[in-house]
């Protein structure tokens, strides 16, 4: 959009007037641009052409008032014209001042430093004439001609693109989907949350001295040694089960994990995934220690925890618990159920396995259906049924392409 | 090798022999996912070992049916069958239609007018036209 040049108020072209006349017609152009205004809004899609004309319209707008009551004083009969013709000058004026600043300052734009990898110039070739071959001969027409060149497709091609352009997620670059790892890290997103909540609440108080708090987003992925702070920290419930943590060196411990710059790639300066950091034989070991723990009562009534915790944990896991499912999330134990996949429910056959069922000598069971074809086998008719068929030429299984009989349609009368 | 009728080697005077229960086997099909079979699925969790470790003269088949509803089928020794859907059913009412298929003769349902059979000759005899006096008309 092109930006409007201020006038400048000289008095030679715009002298100021406060003559009561002067202040009529003042009123009268500012009407007549209120009129403008309303004609170009009222078309739904206004074309260049309107556009610009209502761009003049607004600076004549802009600069009539006084140079209108100036005019005024000479010839009160035909002010308005007067006005206009002055008005113009000035614009036009403006207009020239406009562009020649507009490319002066393009001119001294630095070039766009870009990773992108763009085609190559392009290359001419010799015309039919200038050619030196001997063994040249024109075509004298296109069929059949190899074509060269051209941007088709250049931007499909993922060499083109710079590393810099690559797409980066938020979070790890596979959902982590372990039982144990997702309750362990959803501990650790709690205990960072209440951190995270707890200082930027200091933050807005005035005065504070902390330093601003980094992002949640941009917080160090997850390490060993930040497990071990986890672990470390001990959470408390108070009366209505708000989680706090225990000590004020736990709160300032989490601080500086969460104050670390987060990691880059060295080549791209892109910001790496999280990975998991913890194997799944330490996770249960934790889990074992912590299953005196009443942290999965801890209550995320309040919504600035919730969300601190909710997020935290996307970054860590990957598992985004929607918001429909967040408003029935009450407890840290709530949210370890949305991330948890339930484990798949055992086949019946598989529990009767365990049963004194298949011990009886009276007592048969099959973990698939029971086939017509498998019938014929349990008593040794099969081979017998096969070699018939074969005899005969007919299909083994199925029908063979063969439809219905059509004497049954012939005999129903249909 | 199923359960067949022992050859009638003596006859049974009046109800006194031995008794051979008509059903000789008993399918339960059963779905892994359907809702209807959440009945049937815990009547051969819990109940069923204990039926057929009852019913030892009782050829018992337990398999899947996918998406089928639950049923219950008992062959006889008369060579038919009889099978019952038990969809939607709990575990106790499955239990009941379990103990009607034992104690089913395999027959087809008729009305039974004269519950006492007897194989004994009568005592008068079988009449005859061609024997006896005649009659004057």
């Amino acid at each position: 959009m092109r930006r409007l040049a201020r006038l400048p108020s000289s008095p030679s072209v715009l002298p100021t007037s406060s003559t009561t006349t002067g202040a009529r017609t003042a009123a009268a152009s500012l009407l007549k641009c209120e009129l403008i205004k309303t004609q170009n809004l009222s078309s739904a899609r206004p074309n260049r052409q309107t556009w610009q004309n209502g761009i003049q319209s607004q600076r004549r707008c802009l600069s009539s008032t006084s140079q209108l009551a100036a005019t005024e004083k000479t010839t009160p009969g035909s002010d308005a014209e007067a006005a206009a013709v002055v008005a113009d000058e000035v614009v036009e004026y403006e207009e020239e001042e406009f562009v020649q600043r507009r490319r002066a300052k393009k001119s001294k734009r630095a070039p766009i430093q870009t990773d992108l990898v763009f085609p190559d110039a392009i290359k001419g070739t010799a015309a039919p004439g200038e050619v030196t071959d001997p063994d040249y001969v024109p075509a004298e027409s296109g069929l059949g001609l190899e074509e060269v060149g051209g941007l088709e497709g250049w931007w499909d091609n993922p060499q083109h693109w710079g590393p810099s352009k690559k797409y980066v997620g938020y979070g790890p670059r596979e959902k982590i989907t372990e039982p144990e790892m997702l309750e362990v890290l959803t501990r650790r997103a709690l205990t960072e949350a209440i951190a995270a909540s707890f200082f930027s609440q200091q933050e807005k108080r005035p005065g504070h001295r902390s330093g601003k708090l980094p992002a949640l987003s941009t917080i160090e992925p997850l390490k060993g040694d930040t497990i071990k702070t986890t672990d470390k920290t001990k959470l408390e419930l108070k009366a209505d089960g708000t989680p706090r943590l225990a000590t004020v060196g736990d709160y300032f411990r989490i601080l500086q994990v969460l104050r670390r710059p987060p990691p880059r790639d060295e080549a791209t300066s892109l910001p790496v995934p999280p990975t998991p950091g913890i194997t799944i034989w330490k996770a249960r070991a934790l889990l074992k220690k912590w299953q005196n723990s009443d942290w999965k009562s801890a209550s995320l009534a309040d919504p600035a925890l919730k969300f601190h915790v909710a997020k935290r944990l996307y970054y860590l896991t990957g598992h985004m618990v929607p918001d429909a499912k967040l408003l029935i999330v009450k407890t840290a134990g709530d949210l370890v159920a949305q991330v948890v996949t339930p484990p798949q429910p055992k086949k019946l056959i598989e529990v009767l396995e365990a049963s004194e069922l298949p011990t009886l000598p009276n007592v048969q069971m099959f973990p698939r259906r029971v086939t017509p074809v498998d019938k014929e086998k349990m008593v040794g008719r099969w081979k017998i049924i096969t070699k018939e068929l074969q005899q005969r030429d007919l299909p083994i299984i199925g029908t063979g392409g063969y439809g219905k009989a059509v004497e049954k349609k012939w005999a129903a009368g249909n | 090798m199923t359960v067949v009728a022992l050859k009638q080697v003596t006859t049974g005077r009046n109800g006194v022999g031995a008794f051979i229960l008509q059903c000789k086997k008993m399918d339960f099909h059963y779905c892994d996912w359907a809702g209807s079979s959440k009945g049937m699925n815990g009547f051969i969790k819990s109940i069923l070992p204990k039926f057929a470790a009852a019913h030892p003269q009782i050829e018992f088949t337990v398999s899947p049916r996918p998406s089928k509803h639950p049923v219950i089928i008992g062959h006889y020794i008369n060579g038919r069958e009889k099978a019952i859907c038990v969809r939607n059913l709990e575990p106790l009412q499955i239990l009941k239609k379990v103990e009607l298929l034992r104690d089913a003769s395999g027959e087809k349902l008729r009305r039974v007018t004269k519950p006492v059979q007897s194989i004994n000759e009568s005592v008068r005899g079988v009449w005859s036209p061609y024997h006896g006096n005649g009659i004057q008309v």
